[in-house]
């Protein structure tokens, strides 16, 4: 091993110099920042992942749970005119389990859409299911090209604004005859 | 600066972070995944499921024998090939049976079908009061056993105007048009009609006079309220058919009777065959009213049957629209009602 002379300012035997320090320093700081821009673009990207999957998967049960609640609204085959009652943003749909004095009533009420049943006579909704956050809801009656109605349509806006709005059409469990011609 | 690997522990610690996050995020992911795998498989499924059904309903549209409806239909023999194609498919006849709408009161008396301690003139009175079900349990419980509920009667059925109970005919009216008089007025219009009518020759509408019959009402009241014969006789139940055909109006031999029960599964008749085979009897009494060779309500059930994960099933009922005379050759079915299940 070479021997170093008076105070060693490059190099000396007991430890690291000043300058090594230095560089070890600086590369571990340029180290450290592309580690750290890494994990946060990682950390990002899953998040987005997560929140993407979460949204799907809860737009996904929304809309099964949707399509089996307006699913139990069994019109009989002998109605020609439904009574709906309808407001902005709330539609109360009677026949619900064939019942003409039990509505289903949809509404969209503090981002969160809102589904129960209740009696005609009563203004208290009971079995009630609330879906959500969302930013926003669109609810109507659907119609078919023939303007009759066969079940509700709703549009679903995520929270997220980046995501696109859901169109989700759920039909009635039972119709008045003239609602789908299969012949 | 120490030798011993500080940083080794911060970059373990970031490692075992990330491990976390990472674990986390994957378990995450796959329940995502099964759950949109879950609803894709599901929605498969139903457009199977429809695909069957509607062929089906193609069969029904497309048969052969337009004219009646029995077990010698192409339907059947492609229903009993549904199982090569792991599906399990029923078809029912839900409309041969007694209208639990329109069921009228000598009918019931005579048939006995009714609890103990209750009477067919109340039963009309109920029906008046709460107008027309679309349930037989609970609604009819009160007057009939759940056994003879599922055996004889059924809520799908169309209203034939000459068998079918005046005051139904005026919940419907008013349920078509929301004008109670005008329904009342209706009302006393058939009873008018039946005035003069005797059970020994009875005044009946036919279907060619349905429209001359009924005037502008036609338009309401129709296909709901029409004169087709609503019983089929090729799927009716046995006790029904013996019941109207036994009926002391109508008092079909016992020979005959029993003629038709034993070959109706193998034999295929048209109204003018059964004519033919009943006698005066048939054209001349309530009898044709009663007893066909349509079916107007079939119920298909489709489920799957690969053995692969939840079966899922769907249930349809269609309708078969009574020929009027602007469709008089078209033959013409609607779904109305559905439900899938897993």
């Amino acid at each position: 091993m070479r021997k170093t002379h008076g105070c060693g300012f490059l190099r000396s035997d007991k430890g690291f110099t000043y300058i090594e320090m230095m560089v070890a320093l600086i590369i571990l700081s340029l180290v450290g920042v592309l580690v750290w821009q890494g994990i946060t673009g990682a950390g990002k990207l899953l998040d987005k992942i997560s929140v993407h999957s979460s949204t799907t998967v809860r737009l996904m049960q929304t809309e099964e749970a949707v399509r089996g609640l307006v699913g139990n609204i069994r019109i009989p085959f002998w109605m020609s005119v439904i009574e709906l009652e309808e407001v902005e943003g709330e539609i109360a749909i009677p026949f619900y389990e064939g019942r003409s004095d039990t509505l289903l009533e949809i509404k969209y009420e503090d981002s969160f859409l809102i589904i129960g049943t209740r009696e005609t006579d009563e203004e208290q909704m009971e079995d009630v299911k609330s879906f959500g956050p969302f930013s926003n809801a669109d609810i109507e009656v659907g119609r078919n090209q023939e303007g009759e109605l066969f079940g509700i349509t709703v549009v679903l806006y995520p929270v997220r604004s980046s995501l696109d709005p859901v169109h989700i059409t759920a039909r009635f469990g039972s119709n008045p005859f003239w609602a789908k011609d299969l012949s | 600066m120490k030798e011993n690997g500080s940083t080794t522990v911060l970059i373990l610690g970031m490692l075992g972070f990330l491990s976390i996050v990472t674990l986390a995020t994957y378990l995450f992911l796959q329940y995502s995944i099964q759950e949109i795998r879950k609803y894709e498989t599901k929605e498969h499924s139903r457009e199977a499921l429809t695909a069957e059904a509607e062929k089906l309903v193609d069969l029904l549209v497309h048969d052969q024998t337009p004219y009646a409806d029995s077990r010698l239909d192409a339907v059947w023999e492609y229903i009993s090939e549904s199982e090569g194609r792991k599906m399990l498919v029923t078809l029912t006849d839900i409309s041969s049976c007694y209208g639990i709408n329109w069921v009228r009161k000598e009918i019931l008396d005579h048939s006995n079908l009714m609890k103990f301690g209750k009477s067919s003139a109340e039963l009309q009175q109920y029906r008046w009061d709460t107008g027309l079900h679309l349930h037989l349990e609970p609604d009819f419980t009160e007057f009939f056993s759940s056994d003879v509920l599922r055996s004889f009667f059924t809520p799908y059925s169309y209203f034939n105007l000459n068998i079918c109970d005046e005051f139904t005919i005026e919940n419907l009216y008013f349920l078509r048009t929301g004008d109670r008089e005008k329904a009342r007025l209706f009302r006393l219009k058939i009873q008018e009609h039946w005035k003069d009518s005797t059970p020994g020759k009875p005044r009946m509408v036919e279907q060619g006079e349905l429209e001359g019959f009924l005037g502008p009402d036609f338009e309401v009241l129709f296909p709901l309220l029409n004169a087709a014969p609503a019983i089929n006789i090729h799927f009716a139940p046995e006790d029904i058919l013996y019941q109207l055909l036994s009926y002391k109006y109508h008092n079909v031999p016992q020979s005959t009777a029993e003629f038709l029960l034993y070959n109706r599964s193998t034999q295929e008749w048209s109204e003018d065959e059964l004519e033919s085979i009943i006698g005066n009897k048939y054209i001349g009494t309530f009898l044709h009213h009663y007893i066909g060779v349509t079916t107007w309500f079939w119920q298909i059930e489709i489920e799957t049957h690969s053995g692969e994960g939840d079966p899922f099933s769907l249930k349809w009922v269609v309708a078969r629209i009574p020929s009027g005379p602007k469709n008089a050759d078209k033959r013409e079915y609607r779904l109305i009602e559905e439900e899938f299940s897993n």
